[in-house]
């Protein structure tokens, strides 16, 4: 069995003391990045808003 | 948030706004927020040029207590286009459409600051602006200055104001680079 474990993601640190304003599952979210969970920072994802640290960036 | 100081820049004040962008709600959909301004806007589609006659863009922005406690803030977009013919009747018609929806504004005030209207931190994305009017008269003679032009407004009530973005967008869509804006 292969076990495929999901990237973590990782918020640029200029952005970090921002906020995301989108929408999720219907409903109208205000995310802190900062303080967000993983499931959270999954949901800006893929809202689309390029906050995050791509994985080539923490191989250098 | 505790009041603190508030410091005058001396500097001039200019009255008026000069241009409006309009998205619907739809296509914008993620607005990033730094230090209390728009810092980037994340979206399907961008924000469309409206080319308004010189001196008809208003922005109207007031606020209100509602009882003891609640506070409400209008927000008023006014603006001329003209001449009423099949564009500005397909514009019209697109605004009718994604009304229900919403949009978004950037207005271009006369100090060239650039402000998102529409959107605002406490109910984020769900009080956008709506079409609520559309006026077109012919006017009675060549003297009445707003005769055949279109004046369309766009109004909603919220809970908070209005987000101004931060310099390095206020100079991209000042200098017609924004990425953000539809331009041609």
């Amino acid at each position: 069995m292969v076990v495929i474990m999901a990237a973590k993601l990782i918020v640029k640190k200029e952005w970090l003391d921002s906020e995301v304003h989108f929408e999720a599952n219907g409903g109208s979210r205000k995310v802190i990045l900062k303080d967000a969970s993983q499931e959270e920072l999954k949901l800006v994802q893929l809202a689309g808003v390029d906050v995050f640290e791509k994985s080539s960036d923490k191989e250098k | 948030m505790a009041l603190g100081i508030f410091t005058q820049t001396c500097a001039k004040n200019v009255s008026g706004a000069s241009k409006v962008f309009i998205a619907e709600k739809s296509v914008a959909t993620a607005f990033t927020i730094t230090s209390s301004e728009i810092s980037a806007v994340t979206g399907t589609t961008p924000f469309m040029r409206i080319d308004a006659m010189q001196d008809s863009v208003n922005w109207e922005e007031s606020g209100e207590r509602i009882g003891l406690n609640n506070w409400k803030v209008g927000n008023k977009i006014e603006f001329d286009v003209m001449p009423p013919a099949k564009d500005t009747n397909t514009f019209l018609q697109a605004l009718i459409d994604g009304s229900p929806c919403g949009f978004f504004a950037i207005i271009i005030d006369g100090n060239g600051k650039c402000w998102c209207v529409g959107h605002n931190a406490t109910d984020v994305r769900e009080r956008p602006l709506r079409l609520s009017k559309q006026d077109h008269k012919t006017g009675k003679g060549l003297s009445e200055a707003e005769g055949n032009t279109v004046r369309i407004t766009l109004e909603n009530e919220c809970g908070g104001l209005a987000l101004p973005f931060d310099s390095t967008l206020t100079a991209a869509i000042l200098g017609g680079s924004a990425t953000i804006c539809k331009w041609s």
